[in-house]
């Protein structure tokens, strides 16, 4: 296996994630990944993609640009049509893992164990279980990746999110441990089922969710597309101040350039990283979308 | 990898759990219809176990439904009851002799009041005693009916009758003889008392041997170790031929006339030497020597009286014959001996030799005629009385013979009349009664039979063999056949409603988890998503279905339990007490594994289709 090449200009080290090591996670080059409906052929071709630890990547564009298609390749659910380098390399001293080769073999199973023990997901409308509680929800996934001991954890990071009460039933130890922000809800939605919270909780309960498992990247789908601006915007802050505290890196795909730009709130943009997409029609019928980094961010 | 792929099934367990669950109201749905399939059915299941069983208790705890009796009277040979016995499925068979051939009156505690009764040959086993609760009687002692009983006074308010167990019962039989009427008395001992389901006559059960006793007394005979006086039945003699020694020639004509209603049916001319190569001599040569025989039965006196009569007036010895039979005696030599009598006049004027025994009479003494000479010389050690040992039917006669002498040819010789008795233990059983140092005729068979099969079941068969034997009988087997047609009716009955509801029951459990799949299709795209295999996501549906068929099955029992006690109820006058609804636990679970069975093939066509759901459908929402 070659060693992957870290490309430094992404790896800008953050202020509150000082001691975070500076490797890659996904690496990928000259990935393509072609559709065709009917006479109607879509290209998308990805030349230089990567993820590094303790990122926020942010992945932008208007629909049918193909986000959506490489958010789908990035949380291993679609199989790229080819792909010079597709690696994968978790924690836990696993080394590295060749996608494409998983992808070739069919091999389901190791898919399955990959996403589980790696990634989490935050979908837009959350994707938890219905018929699960907030709580079970964000514990399914940390026992089926087989931790231990986790509920403490879960707590405390649903305090931070502010769906679970401070200092309640769930805290087995009172660790006076004092959530950074106050985002002032107060409400306990713990043990709600997801359909009776409000669509702002919801995506809190999936971000929570794709926390508990641990997991080196957490995939999010527009997980603020369903609430107002104002909201949009404060989880979106938080899920990445929560991610990175947890040493986990987020690939976030957007149509919303502002939500992870310089705001008037936040002179600093949320993305570390922000992929585009530019669209080329090299013939008839046919279209081609290069995705491409854009080097504006943390400035 | 194992453990891990344990806890990832526990998981899916409990998430299918929860769904029902969550779900409640749909999954009470299922459940509800499932039950309304499964419960008519153990309900149905449980009435054809409960009746039937019932009605079967019923035909096998009474022993009178194993019962087969003749339905005429008929005469069977001693050797028959062998075969029945032998036979698997016959638990017990006794004689019977003709119905009121062994009445007896019976004489009640008071010694006065007396009743006059049947008796009835019973032995050890009988079902008829045994299973009705009484001890079947063993010698000297007899089992007598309820009402005999009562109207005796041997009980009089106990029920059962148990006051009169061990005390003696005073029999008289009676008979006429010379026109004077004559009887005996024997103590018996009362060994049980019979309850009303067995029998409901005045009845006694006596041994065999006891009523076979009763019998021969009242048709005259003695009955010795008994010390009953009557006459002692001889064996009469019987032969298979006559040589006819002629002095002038017999015509055609007339040797034609010997086989004409004489009951021989054989004649023909003989050389000399035939003769003496049996007999070790020869009548002289200008005698004609003709053997008359018969083909198959024996012929007695009568016949040769009537040869006798046709040759009137001829110089002829009549010289009757059995054919060389085997004889054993005690030293164990075997001796193939044949009967030769003539009388000293006979000897004298036919030039035959004389044997000093009896002549011809019709009641010779005993010693006078049971000698035997032997082909060789006997043994100096040999004790000149012997048991001598013969073949009677399928018995053996043993009876003492004096050896006197030795025989001049290649047979050994016995008196003619001994030969003749002999012969007749062919086709008869004789016996030798030491008490009256006689050969006496035997019973001629049996009469009728009491037969209880093993089980019920063998009742049909066991009388199916003894009609293709000729014997018609009474017995249940109709009943039973209609049982078990009833039962094999009902199973049939059974089966279809099963089947009907089990594809009912299968088309509603596939048709409800798949729709929950189609349902479901996002959930178990997330659960795909978050690290869920595709064979882990697949047993989502399967548990589901199994928790749903557990949960019908539990819901159907307590149906049947309810259903149960009001049928029960209703039926338990009809029913004496056992319940109509009925199922073995064991069968509950053979029922539930089934049920399982059927709901987990149920599952798999819902189990296939999600494994088909990818989890990138869970990404692309709305």
């Amino acid at each position: 296996m070659s060693t992957i090449k870290v490309m430094k200009s992404f790896a800008q080290p953050l202020v509150d994630n000082s001691n975070a090591n500076v490797d890659t996670i996904v690496s990928i080059k000259n990935l393509v990944k072609r559709r065709s409906a009917g006479n109607e052929v879509f290209e998308l071709h990805v030349p230089k993609f990567s993820i590094q630890r303790g990122t926020f990547v942010a992945i932008v564009g208007e629909s049918g640009c193909g986000k959506s298609t490489l958010l789908d390749m990035l949380g291993l659910v679609l199989k790229p049509t080819s792909a010079n380098v597709f690696h994968f390399k978790g924690d836990a001293g696993e080394g590295l893992v060749d996608v494409m080769d998983i992808w070739r073999s069919a091999n389901e199973r190791e898919l399955a164990r990959l996403r589980r023990e790696h990634i989490g997901y935050v979908l837009q409308t959350g994707g938890l279980l219905p018929f699960l509680t907030i709580k079970k929800n964000a514990q399914l996934v940390s026992r089926l990746k087989g931790l231990r001991h986790t509920d403490e954890k879960i707590n405390r990071l649903a305090q931070q999110l502010g769906i679970a009460k401070k200092n309640n039933q769930y805290g087995n130890h009172d660790t006076n441990k004092q959530s950074q922000q106050d985002n002032g809800i107060s409400i306990d939605i713990m043990e709600k089922k997801p359909a009776k919270v409000s669509g702002g909780q919801r995506q809190r309960a999936a971000i929570l969710r794709a926390l508990a498992s641990q997991p080196d990247v957490i995939i999010a789908d527009e997980p603020t597309a369903a609430v107002d601006k104002r909201r949009a915007v404060q989880i979106v802050s938080i899920f990445k101040q929560l991610a990175l505290s947890e040493n986990a890196s987020v690939v976030m795909v957007t149509h919303d350039t502002e939500l992870v730009g310089k705001t008037a709130e936040n002179n600093s943009a949320i993305a570390d990283v922000t992929y585009k997409f530019k669209l080329e029609y090299p013939a008839e019928n046919v279209t081609k979308s290069i995705c491409y980094a854009v080097g504006e961010n943390n400035g | 990898m194992a453990k891990r792929e344990n806890r990832q099934g526990f998981v899916v367990l409990g998430l299918a759990l929860r769904d029902l669950w969550h779900e409640r109201i749909l999954s009470l749905n299922v459940i509800l219809a499932l039950a309304a399939i499964i419960a008519p059915l153990l309900i149905v299941l449980g009435l054809k176990e409960g009746l039937i069983n019932h009605l079967r208790d019923n035909l096998i705890e009474d022993p009178v439904n194993r019962e087969i009796r003749p339905q005429t009277t008929q005469d069977i040979p001693e050797n028959w009851f062998e075969q029945v016995r032998s036979r698997d499925d016959v638990a017990f068979v006794v004689p019977g002799i003709l119905r009121g051939a062994s009445i007896v009156r019976a004489y009640g505690s008071d010694g006065e009041q007396s009743k006059i009764v049947d008796l009835l040959p019973s032995g050890n086993g009988d079902p008829l005693l045994v299973d009705n609760g009484t001890d079947f009687p063993a010698i000297g002692e007899v089992v007598i009916s309820t009402p005999l009983a009562k109207g005796l006074g041997f009980c009089v308010n106990d029920t059962p009758c148990e006051s009169a167990l061990g005390v003696e019962i005073r029999l008289r039989v009676t008979r006429t003889s010379d026109g004077q009427p004559e009887f005996v008395e024997q103590m018996m001992q009362i060994a049980g008392v019979l309850g009303l389901r067995g029998d409901s006559l005045d009845r006694i059960y006596a041994p065999l041997q006891f009523v076979l006793d009763v019998e021969s007394y009242k048709e005259g005979k003695s009955v010795l170790h008994r010390g009953w006086p009557g006459k002692q039945p001889q064996p009469y003699p019987s032969y298979d031929g006559v040589f006819i020694l002629a002095e002038e020639t017999i015509s055609p004509i007339e040797r034609s006339e010997l086989t004409i209603s004489t009951g021989f049916s054989t004649l023909k001319q003989i050389s000399h030497a035939e003769f003496e190569a049996d007999y070790g001599f020869s009548p002289p040569e200008d005698f004609q020597l003709l053997k008359l025989g018969v083909l198959k039965t024996a012929v007695q006196s009568g016949s040769i009286r009537q040869v006798a009569n046709k040759l009137r007036g001829k110089r002829v010895l009549i010289l009757p014959y059995v054919n060389p039979f085997e004889i054993l005696l005690e030293d164990e030599s075997r001796h193939i001996a044949t009967g030769y009598t003539v009388s000293e006049q006979q000897a004298q004027n036919f030039g035959l030799p004389w044997v000093d025994w009896d002549g011809l009479d019709l009641n010779p003494a005993y010693q006078s005629f049971t000698k035997i000479l032997l082909t060789r010389n006997s043994d100096p050690q040999s004790k000149i009385s012997q048991l001598a040992a013969v073949q009677s039917l399928d018995q053996i006669v043993r009876f003492p013979i004096e050896i006197a002498g030795k025989a001049p040819g290649k047979l050994a010789l016995v008196p003619i009349n001994l030969a003749g008795m002999l012969r007749t233990g062919v086709d008869r059983r004789i016996e030798y009664s030491e008490l009256g140092q006689a050969l006496l005729l035997g019973r001629l068979g049996f009469r009728g039979y009491r037969i209880y099969a093993k089980t019920i079941d063998d009742v049909p068969a066991i009388a199916e063999s003894l009609r293709a034997d000729g014997f018609q009988t009474i017995n249940k087997a109709q009943q039973i056949i209609g049982l078990q047609q009833f039962s094999a009716g009902l199973d049939r009955i059974f089966f279809l409603v099963a089947l009907v509801g089990i594809i009912g029951g299968v088309a509603a459990l596939v048709a409800s988890l798949y729709a929950a799949v189609q349902r479901k299709q996002r959930d178990i795209s997330v659960m795909r998503l978050i690290g869920l295999s595709p064979g882990e996501v697949s047993r989502f549906p399967i548990y589901q279905g199994l928790t749903t068929a557990l949960m019908s099955t539990a819901v159907a029992c307590g149906v049947l339990y309810a259903v149960g006690i009001v049928i029960n109820r209703a039926l338990a006058d009809r029913l004496s007490g056992d319940p109509a609804v009925y199922l073995k636990p064991d069968l509950m679970l053979v029922i539930m594994l089934l049920v399982l069975t059927a709901a987990f093939c149920s599952s798999l066509f819902a189990a296939f289709k999600t494994t088909r759901i990818e989890p990138a459908e869970a990404l692309r929402d709305e």
